[in-house]
């Protein structure tokens, strides 16, 4: 049986495959240790961090919708310093492409971030959570706006020798806009999507079912939605992009890589089975000899449509 | 590495009034769980939509059978679909997670369970008797509806309360909460939990609860299911499958 080659590069980042493991599903790596080797798979993504730890939302925090659920935990986290002393020399004895996700209330708050972690020689990129909600806007978040986008990915690129992959919201009218900005701002990446924001309302107490009332919508529910998007992205901007949003199968893995990522993100499975994975890493080795292809970076956008 | 594993359910018992029992077999499990402890369940996806594997805390443990018991009481979609089940069915399920009772004490011990917060005394129970503790399980329930192990608690000092007084004392468990200085374990409605430490603060017992949240994870990833905690003097966001389900009551923040 010939060897599948699954290697993959996200610009210069370059990965044993193209599984990574999503911001704030994952938790900061350790949690997940005594399920996963993480030698085995080909990123990880920390929780977002903030340059500050953060206590994070009131429960309750989580609701199950059909075929996903909601989540609004308010980004609760251990702040630079911590993240720094404890979880980075965590990840010293793992052999796997490693991101930061950063967090900030302000565009300052972002570059404070990048800065602190920026000698820090085992933090292989920065994922920019351009989703946070602006203290100075009215709660608005740079990944609504491309001027927003534009100016924060261009002034941590202006401190950053890292690569620096841009988050994008799928809670937007025109994607490609943002991910142009993002793109032509000098981000290395485009990682796309973040949750879908939705609710859900308890009929007998007519409360929300999330004490923040909005929350992030993820899980299977969203795929198709994620594609979309993911595909949008690939045909506007020139930069490498990392796939996401209820992926849960290896077929679902191909279907972003064919519809343009380089690699993709394991969020909500992760929640639902901590080696949900590695066991998609299997899968895939198979699936791709069952479909007679050896090498996944022929896959990437080979999607045809029309004809 | 550890994960989720596939195990045969051996047996059901279905108790009536929407309260169910599940018995699955294995051994490593019955040998390491304690009274405290929870797995985290998978629903077999295909029925409802629903993805996210749902909380159990462990019921009875018959060793020399390699059997534990999962009881549960149908409340919501995930529920429901684990009644439907059958023996023969398989189950696949990640644990023993969460921490213990603490039941290194000199003190009598008085555990207060309200409705299908009785799981994890039942376990206890046996586990208390069999080191010789002193000890007193407070059962209630709304009606004689919500009592269930009657005969298995027979063999355990056992005070049994309905609110109807339809089977045992009639009133609230915290009507019975005997005076003194106790190691107080509670599990059941969090209003429950909350008055008897109410009951105990001032004395010289200390109260442990276990506590509910939703929970999606199980394994620490998602900071879904966390809890208002005193830590030092600060107040923390704790998540409930990591540092507990099991609190020291005086760290929990009550007033929600």
């Amino acid at each position: 049986m010939s060897e599948i080659d699954l290697t993959t590069k996200i610009g210069n980042l370059a990965l044993k495959n193209p599984i990574i493991l999503a911001s704030g599903t994952a938790g900061y790596g350790y949690e997940l240790e005594k399920y996963i080797n993480f030698n085995e798979i080909g990123g990880f993504v920390s929780k977002g961090i903030y340059f500050d730890p953060r206590k994070g939302n009131d429960s309750p925090r989580i609701y199950e919708t059909p075929c996903g659920m909601l989540n609004a935990i308010g980004l609760q986290g251990i702040g630079v310093k911590r993240f720094r002393d404890e979880i980075i020399p965590f990840w010293e004895k793992y052999d796997t492409v490693f991101g930061v996700n950063v967090a900030g209330e302000t565009e300052d708050e972002y570059v404070k971030v990048v800065e602190y972690l920026e000698r820090e020689k085992r933090v292989d990129f920065f994922e920019i959570n351009l989703s946070c909600p602006n203290v100075h806007e009215g709660g608005k978040s740079p990944s609504w706006d491309s001027q927003k986008t534009f100016s924060i990915i261009k002034e941590i690129k202006k401190i950053s020798k890292k690569h620096i992959m841009a988050k994008l919201s799928p809670n937007v009218t025109y994607i490609e806009e943002i991910a142009k900005a993002a793109e032509e701002a000098g981000a290395d990446s485009i990682s796309l999507v973040n949750t879908f924001v939705g609710m859900a309302v308890d009929i007998k107490t007519k409360k929300p079912q999330i004490k923040n009332v909005f929350g992030g919508v993820s899980g299977p529910a969203i795929k198709p939605m994620a594609l979309a998007l993911v595909f949008k992205v690939f045909k506007s901007v020139k930069i490498p992009i990392v796939g996401m949003g209820g992926i849960s199968s290896a077929g679902d893995i191909l279907e972003f890589i064919i519809s343009g990522a380089s690699a993709i993100e394991i969020g909500t499975a992760t929640i639902v089975d901590p080696r949900a994975s590695l066991k998609m890493l299997k899968q895939l080795k198979d699936l791709m000899r069952a479909l007679n292809h050896k090498n996944i970076k022929d896959l990437i956008g080979s999607i045809i449509t029309g004809g | 590495m550890n994960g989720y594993k596939s195990l045969k359910i051996v047996d059901k018992k279905e108790w009536g009034d929407n309260y169910f029992s599940l018995f699955l077999k294995d051994k490593e499990i019955s040998e390491i769980v304690f009274p405290g402890n929870f797995f985290m369940v998978k629903i077999p996806y295909f029925e409802s939509g629903a993805i996210l594997p749902r909380p159990f805390s462990i019921a009875r443990v018959f060793k020399e059978e390699n059997v534990f018991e999962l009881f549960f009481q149908v409340v919501g979609k995930g529920t429901e679909v684990f009644s439907k089940l059958k023996e023969g069915d398989y189950l696949e399920i990640l644990g023993p997670l969460g921490n213990k009772f603490p039941i290194k004490t000199e003190k009598k011990i008085i555990m207060v369970a309200g409705g299908r917060g009785i799981s994890p005394f039942l376990y206890l129970s046996e586990i208390l008797k069999r080191e010789k503790k002193d000890f007193l399980l407070i059962y209630g329930g709304k009606s004689e509806k919500d009592i269930k192990f009657r005969h298995y608690l027979s063999s355990y000092n056992t005070l049994f309360i309905t609110e109807d007084g339809s089977y045992g004392e009639k009133g609230l468990v915290t009507d019975f909460l005997p005076k003194g200085a106790f190691t107080v374990f509670s599990c059941g409605p969090e209003i429950m939990m909350e008055k008897v430490y109410e009951f105990y603060k001032k004395t010289n017992s200390e109260v442990f609860v276990s506590l509910e949240e939703r929970m999606a994870c199980g394994t620490g990833v998602c900071y879904g299911c966390a809890k208002k905690i005193r830590r030092g003097d600060k107040i923390e966001m704790v998540r409930v499958c990591q540092e507990g389900p099991v609190f020291n009551a005086k760290e929990v923040v009550w007033d929600e």
